[in-house]
């Protein structure tokens, strides 16, 4: 755990560097500058080793994170192309606008690499980060990991319909809606299932 | 513009934030971050994280899930009618 620890510790200034570089692409996409950063749990480093046993640490690509939250996917076209231009080194770009996760997550994530580690940026919109939030705290109510995309069909296929509607109704024109009732009645399925479950003790 | 370091304590199933100590120097928070996670080990409950910026009121945009009400059900949005 000290040595896992100590490690971390080395993200930390890359990390800060990189997050001076979000705020300034941020400014430069004239968007207010909404910018955090966060060094991994380590409970959630060994989960992901866990899961994903061939995995070398020092690849791990969010021991250092930052998010940046944008009133809009322009704002976030802006910003990503910014970052692209600015950043020698980017890794990877993930960009599940386009792709969502099967729980439905959306966002732009692209990973840099800045003295010689990585650091995973996020770039979500306001109502995406609203979302995300929501899926934390039900994984923390009741003791889930949807975050992982893992858990009951029953909250899943609510939390992608929500994250669809929402999508539809502040990028239109990009997305079909649900409709409002298709909607509400799958939220009655998850509450039926969550309430089954019932919260954490 | 310096990072404001904070190292947050919450707990999961009260859905509340315990603490959020600040620290100018990243050192430091780093350390205290190892300290803490080996304080609490086993303690599933808890979530303790290390976050950074120019605010606490930019964390509660950005780290919502830390700063959530309290209530112990969380409630699932409708879709309002359009």
């Amino acid at each position: 755990m000290e040595l896992l620890s100590a490690f971390r510790a080395e993200f930390n200034v890359p990390l800060t560097k990189v997050v001076m570089g979000l705020r300034s692409a941020v400014e430069t996409a004239k968007a207010p500058v909404v910018v955090a950063q966060r060094l991994k749990r380590q409970p959630r480093m060994i989960t992901k080793l866990t899961r994903f046993p061939q995995m070398d640490l020092s690849r791990m690509q969010d021991i250092g994170g930052c998010r940046a939250i944008l009133p809009d996917h322009y704002a976030v076209k802006r910003v990503q192309r910014r970052v692209e231009r600015q950043t020698s080194k980017v890794v990877s770009m993930d960009d599940y606008n386009e792709a969502p996760k099967p729980s439905g997550y959306r966002a732009v994530h692209m990973v840099v690499e800045r003295d010689g580690t990585l650091v995973e940026m996020q770039l979500r919109t306001t109502w995406q980060q609203e979302w995300a939030t929501l899926v934390e705290d039900i994984d923390g109510a009741y003791g889930l990991t949807l975050k992982d995309d893992e858990g009951a069909d029953e909250v899943l296929g609510y939390l992608r319909l929500l994250a669809t509607a929402q999508e539809a109704r502040y990028a239109a024109g990009r997305f079909d809606a649900p409709g409002a009732r298709q909607l509400n009645e799958a939220r009655q399925v998850a509450v039926d299932w969550l309430t089954r479950r019932g919260v954490s003790s | 513009m310096s990072v404001l370091h904070y190292l947050l304590v919450y707990d999961l199933r009260r859905r509340t934030l315990i603490s959020a100590e600040e620290f100018r120097s990243a050192d430091e928070a780093t350390a205290a971050y190892g300290r803490a996670e080996r304080d609490h080990v086993g303690q599933e409950g808890l979530e303790i994280v290390l976050v950074g910026a120019d605010s606490l009121d930019t964390l509660r945009q950005t780290h919502g899930h830390y700063f959530s009400d309290g209530e112990p059900r969380v409630t699932l949005p409708e879709l309002a009618a359009t």
